[in-house]
């Protein structure tokens, strides 16, 4: 029988999701304030997110929890940002390495870096993937070209590359000019220019150490990911990790939206609710539909994953994350608006959300899908 | 004839001002909102400005005396604007050290001479701060919800209550606290009360609130724990009467609502630099990109300089018919509406142009993001003031 519309969930997902919740709710929600003052996640957090399998993926034949679907990772990822964004924007980040060497790594690659990831006694390497210019992978201007020995030159600059965890690998991700193709490689953060001043600091996700990076190096071909393995091409891989993000900037404006809901249920101003109010109602409203509407979108190029060209692919992803973030940042504003002047404190988690979504915003906008409107 | 452009003399004091604020304002940001507090020397700082500027205190013989403002063809109102962007085209932090707060102006709003020769004067002539302490944790926009309370009992009165977002008040020579003298009344028994710092019963909860932005602001939560003050420091006390002034003393406050515009035109103040910087930052890196996609960028830069520039008209439209002694509730409030709003989209986009590096500390945008938040908030909620517009339109159609 083919397959018809189903948004259906597994019996097993819906209990990952109840577990992914009960986490967020139960001990991300309660580390947040200090994550973020500190930039350090107590190792307990880590370790839990480490076994939830989502931030982290590592192929359970290296004692991992083995590779969920597209669609089981999206939904985990997003549930656990409802706890907290930050933080598991930053795992996700930081983590990112660990996905690609279970879909892509050769065997040597995977034995030698995900029994330590999986075990959390060494980091997974991390992935430069986004660039300060093309947002597209399929155009990128990092560079990954076969010399005349055999060995591959590695050029280029990335952003957004998270060394918080204490990788001491990257995985470059580069186009092959000649080929036209999109190519990975595993190269030592040793050999790496590390561009952006370390102490950078950005409005938010502190534990995952963004950093700009520089690069001109030389590394054996045995350092390469493979192109294709099981079925998966890599721009398919890259194209869903660069999902991911976009999954958590949804958790994390959907929890901004639920908080804001019942706090506009419990205020009271000019006689009644303050959620009574058109103003109010209507906002948490458009909220809502749009969140949904772009999470519909996530999970709907997740299905196509493996049925676009590389050009369309990579086209679909990035309209897709302008959706989810042009939504979550909206959500999360209205979210500290729905709150009045409480919502500008730190006592209350809103701002935490809102200044969150906003840099995952920076971090894979292609200008051309979404556009400055002003407010009226 | 109609004309939109300010005068040359306007536009050659709003390039000085706007040159002095970005070399002597702007470096002090970053350290001003780490360490939750103005830099030490900010009086020289604004001090060292070359052009004459207004404050809530004037210290005598000063050149910032009122008198000594110079006078413009678009007025002293356009001037303010035109100060209010320029100093935020700075940073934020310097708004706060224009003056000591606002409590002395409400004095002399709802005092009687004697209480204005008593607690306004001596600011205007000598200098000093005072806190203004109206909002409370279970209200904002909505003052009838009014609880802190005040009770009077002989020669006394005693104030019981919580309020927060009180500007200057952990700091302020005196605050000037709103509190109802019938609950049941709310804010048509409210009376406006001078409070002494040192009172017994007045507590500093918290010095300077945390919060996601304005850091450098101090915004105290205050208590009064049967804080008791003298009679006569009830404004509109007059000796020998009793009882109070017959409350519904927070409607007076409502020319604070004037302010609406200066609020617009801090945070196009502060969209503008972000969007300043952002071009200066492409103009390095124009190169990097390929064509279809600076046409994007080129295109919202376009338009983001379009938005601050209609927000900056209806922030001068409201104020010029201030001026005019036309009444302006409606312009003052889609001014506010639309420009702190705009601001932030603004600043937002700025960011995301300029990717991950625009959200980092290395630049002041991630700062403005989180300082331009409460400017949708304060002196009237962006709802508030669209509902204040709403009802102008039904007035107006009926």
């Amino acid at each position: 029988m083919s397959a018809s519309f189903d948004l259906t969930l597994p019996d097993e997902v819906v209990a990952m999701r109840q577990a992914a919740r009960s986490l967020a709710l139960g001990r991300l929600d309660a580390v947040a304030r200090e994550v973020d003052t500190t930039g350090q996640v107590p190792a307990d957090v880590a370790g839990h997110l480490r076994d939830m399998g989502f931030t982290c993926v590592v192929d359970s034949e290296f004692g991992g929890g083995g590779v969920p679907d597209t669609h089981t990772q999206l939904i985990g990822v997003e549930t656990l940002a409802h706890g907290d964004p930050s933080i598991v924007g930053a795992e996700v980040f930081t983590g990112g390495g660990a996905l690609l060497l279970s879909l892509l790594g050769t065997a040597g690659q995977r034995r030698r870096f995900l029994p330590g990831a999986a075990a959390g006694s060494a980091a997974a390497p991390t992935v430069a993937l986004y660039e300060r210019f093309e947002p597209s992978p399929r155009a990128y201007d990092t560079e990954i070209t076969r010399m005349p020995d055999g060995r591959y030159l590695v050029h280029g600059e990335k952003v957004a590359v998270a060394l918080g965890g204490g990788a001491d690998h990257v995985i470059v991700v580069g186009r092959d000019p000649e080929q036209d193709v999109l190519r990975a490689a595993v190269v030592a953060l040793a050999d790496i220019e590390v561009a952006s001043a370390p102490a950078q600091g950005h409005l938010a996700m502190s534990s995952a150490g963004l950093t700009r990076i520089r690069f001109d190096v030389t590394v054996d071909a045995d350092t390469l990911l493979h192109d294709e393995a099981d079925g998966v091409t890599l721009a398919q891989a890259v194209a869903r990790t660069r999902l991911l993000p976009a999954a958590v900037a949804l958790g994390g404006a959907t929890r901004a939206r639920e908080y804001a809901t019942r706090y506009a249920t419990e205020r009271v101003a000019f006689g009644r609710p303050i959620i009574s109010f058109q103003g109010v109602s209507f906002t948490l409203a458009d909220n809502h539909m749009q969140l949904d509407a772009a999470r519909l979108g996530l999970w709907s190029i997740a299905t196509a994953l493996d049925g676009l060209d590389d050009d369309r692919l990579a086209d679909e992803v990035g309209r897709t994350v302008a959706e989810c973030h042009a939504a979550a940042t909206t959500a999360t504003r209205d979210a500290i608006q729905m709150l009045g002047g409480h919502g500008f404190l730190t006592d209350h988690p809103v701002e935490l959300w809102y200044r969150c979504t906003a840099l995952l915003s920076t971090i894979d906008c292609d200008p051309r899908f979404t556009r400055f409107a002003p407010a009226v | 004839m109609v004309n939109l452009e300010l005068s040359p003399e306007l536009r050659r004091y709003e390039r000085e001002l706007r040159e002095w604020s970005v070399e002597m304002v702007r470096p002090h940001a970053r350290k001003a909102d780490t360490d939750h507090e103005p830099p030490a020397n900010w009086k020289e700082i604004i001090d060292s400005c070359p052009v004459p500027l207004s404050k809530n205190t004037a210290p005598a013989g000063a050149a910032d005396h009122p008198e000594d403002l110079p006078t413009f063809p678009d007025g002293e109102l356009m001037r303010g604007l035109v100060q209010y962007e320029m100093l935020n085209y700075g940073d934020i932090w310097a708004m706060h050290c224009m003056g000591g707060g606002i409590a002395h102006i409400v004095v002399r709003m709802l005092g009687t001479e004697e209480q204005s020769k008593r607690w306004y004067e001596p600011i205007i002539s000598g200098g000093g701060t005072t806190g203004f302490a109206l909002t409370e944790p279970q209200f904002g926009s909505d003052t009838s919800m009014i609880q802190t309370r005040a009770v009077r009992d002989g020669d006394t009165w005693v104030l019981k209550g919580q309020k927060i977002f009180c500007s200057h008040g952990a700091s302020a020579d005196f605050v000037v606290a709103f509190a109802t003298t019938d609950p049941a009344r709310g804010a048509a028994a409210s009376e406006a009360f001078v409070v002494e710092r040192g009172t017994p019963g007045f507590e500093i909860i918290r010095a300077n609130e945390d919060k996601l932005g304005l850091r450098s602001w101090e915004t105290s939560q205050l208590g009064f724990d049967d804080c008791r003050i003298p009679l006569e420091n009830r404004l509109g006390y007059v000796p020998g009467a009793d009882g109070t002034a017959g409350g519904g003393r927070l409607g007076a406050l409502s020319v604070l609502n004037n302010n609406r515009p200066n609020v617009g035109s801090m945070a196009i103040g502060i969209a503008q630099a972000a969007l300043d910087v952002t071009v200066e930052v492409l103009a390095e890196q124009r190169h990097g990109y390929r064509p279809h996609r600076w046409s994007a960028i080129q295109d919202d830069l376009d338009a983001m300089s379009a938005a601050l520039e209609r927000g900056r008209r209806m922030c001068r439209r409201a104020q010029w018919m201030r001026g005019q002694g036309l009444p302006n509730r409606l312009e003052a409030s889609a001014a506010k509406a639309f420009s702190p709003g705009t601001a932030e989209r603004v600043v937002r986009r700025c960011m995301q142009i300029l990717g991950p590096d625009g959200a980092s500390t290395d630049l002041l945008l991630e700062k403005w993001y989180r300082d331009l938040k409460i400017l949708d908030i304060f002196e009237g909620t962006g709802q508030v003031q669209r509902m204040v517009v709403g009802k102008e339109l039904a007035k107006q159609a009926g």
